[in-house]
């Protein structure tokens, strides 16, 4: 259809994938700015520290070629997650190594902020039965501290691991970092229970099972507490 | 054209204002809501929303369908759509004569189609599919353009063709044609006249911003109503007494300036509803 053509110059000239011929006054280039201002508006309120440490002008034109590269969600809101994946498979973070980690992070904030928790209540914890993290939390090992403000790589093949949960009283999200230990332990609390995850876990860090259930338990008790764990 | 449950003045619902709006005693005679905006929202808001939409007379207002693009209807996001309608129980759904993707590729930006003959038939067909699918009408609004890519005939003629062949109803948005006829230097009561009357089933206002680097006004729902749009919603309204609301998606302000928009709304639109008292103002 010739009206097709039409549509497709049209939308390539307004996503930067063709040249608009004298761009001055050419209100053809007022789409562009509003396509531009759409993606930007939604992306600098998701990923603001993101922008602040990689600057104005590359954060643009990362918007601009993501624009460009034919972005795919019908719903503007999810928008920013293939954001985040694009911006992951560029070759323009060199300098930045916190990539990554804050684009998760930020990410990660803005999706349990939107989540639909529709079992949220709270399991009181038991070394008899068996946890997992709720849909509430996300947990990720990160390189950086940008939970912290912390933007510098410490220790070389150092990772840190977090936590972020939905604070339900708040409506807020927030960031727990926890041990190697913990860490295991939950993954370990998936597929036995907390007992026996307690006992497999101390084992393999060589350290005493009663001490280590005696340091434990208040933070066990808590994450079940904040709904961060849930009983299986 | 009459939509059953709607009558006399409505407000665009924004997550800006929920709270306020929910805990206050403002009550608009209905609310139009954009589902891309609730379907997923924030969970603090949740209680809130489901709570005002099911106490209130509702129109779903949708910014992602993309008529006027060629690939066929995207039946997956429909789908949610029409969950969305039925599990909230809203008959009425409006939607934008414009497109916003291409095969699949997001603008997220309302774009104007070529407005020729094989389009109109090609949109009214997606319309027909649509409106099956969702098994409910879909109610057309005349877009706000800044560049016409290619025309056969003035829009007032394409939009007739569409909801002609169609057979749907129009969301006459006066806002827009002001813009346009500023933009595009037409009259725009001849515009509004030259339009199938009989097919409005309601009517947005909206404010508009002033670019001065380009000359153009851009139709950015951002500020309150301007004396011209109010005039030519007096003009429409005198040809066709239709349900009218007040649209405002950015620099969203306190609710009370709303209601104040609103009131006015309602002293304009009173003398052409013949069951709306002139007394009742919301404060």
């Amino acid at each position: 259809m010739f009206e097709q053509e039409i549509q497709e110059h049209f939308f390539s000239f307004i996503t930067g994938r063709e040249k608009i011929i004298n761009a001055s006054n050419n209100r053809i280039d007022i789409y562009k700015d509003l396509v531009f201002y759409r993606f930007h508006e939604v992306l600098k309120n998701v990923y603001p520290v993101f922008k602040k440490k990689i600057g104005d002008e590359l954060f643009d034109f990362l918007i601009r070629s993501f624009i460009q590269d034919k972005p795919q969600y019908s719903f503007i809101w999810k928008m920013p997650d293939e954001f985040r994946h694009f911006c992951l498979n560029s070759n323009k973070f060199s300098e930045f190594s916190f990539v990554k980690d804050i684009l998760w992070y930020e990410w990660t904030e803005v999706e349990l902020l939107m989540g639909n928790y529709l079992k949220n209540e709270i399991t009181p914890f038991s070394w008899d039965h068996s946890f997992k993290l709720s849909e509430s939390t996300r947990l990720s090992k990160l390189t950086h501290r940008v939970y912290m403000h912390d933007f510098q790589v410490t220790t070389l093949f150092n990772t840190f691991n977090v936590i972020l949960y939905y604070n339900f009283q708040e409506h807020k999200v927030y960031f727990q970092e926890i041990t190697s230990f913990m860490l295991d332990l939950i993954d370990s609390m998936g597929q036995k229970s907390a007992l026996a995850a307690l006992s497999e876990t101390a084992s393999r860090y060589n350290v005493k099972m009663e001490e280590s259930a005696d340091i434990i338990i208040n933070m066990l008790n808590e994450f079940c507490h904040k709904k961060i764990l849930v009983r299986i | 054209m009459k939509l059953d449950g709607i009558s006399n003045c409505g407000i665009g619902l924004r997550r800006e204002f929920l709270r306020e709006f929910k805990a206050g005693n403002f009550k608009p005679d209905w609310i139009e809501i954009t589902p891309e905006n609730w379907i997923h929202m924030p969970f603090k808001m949740r209680n809130d929303f489901y709570e005002i939409i099911s106490s209130n007379k509702i129109i779903a207002h949708g910014l992602s369908l993309s008529i006027g693009s060629p690939e066929p209807v995207n039946f997956q996001a429909l789908a949610q759509l029409k969950t969305f309608l039925n599990e909230n129980q809203i008959e009425h759904y409006s939607e934008h004569l414009s497109f916003s993707s291409w095969h699949g590729s997001q603008t997220y930006e309302l774009l104007p189609v070529p407005m020729t003959i094989p389009m109109a038939d090609f949109i009214a067909d997606k319309i027909k599919i649509v409106s099956d699918f969702l098994q409910r009408p879909v109610i057309m609004e005349n877009a706000a353009y800044y560049y016409i890519p290619y025309a056969e005939m003035p829009e007032q003629d394409f939009i007739n063709m569409v909801i002609n062949k169609a057979d749907c109803l129009l969301l006459l948005d006066v806002n827009n044609v002001y813009v346009n006829s500023i933009n595009h230097k037409f009259n725009p009561m001849k515009f509004i006249s030259a339009l199938d009357l009989d097919r409005v089933a309601y009517i947005h206002t909206a404010g508009h911003t002033y670019y001065p680097e380009q000359d153009i006004l851009i139709d950015t729902h951002g500020a309150p109503v301007v004396d011209e749009v109010w005039g030519l919603l007096r003009y429409a309204l005198e040809q066709t007494p239709a349900p009218a609301m007040i649209e405002r998606d950015n620099n969203i302000p306190p609710l009370s300036e709303i209601i104040s928009e609103y009131n006015f709304l309602q002293q304009i639109t009173s003398s052409y509803y013949p069951t709306l008292s002139k007394d009742r103002n919301f404060v």
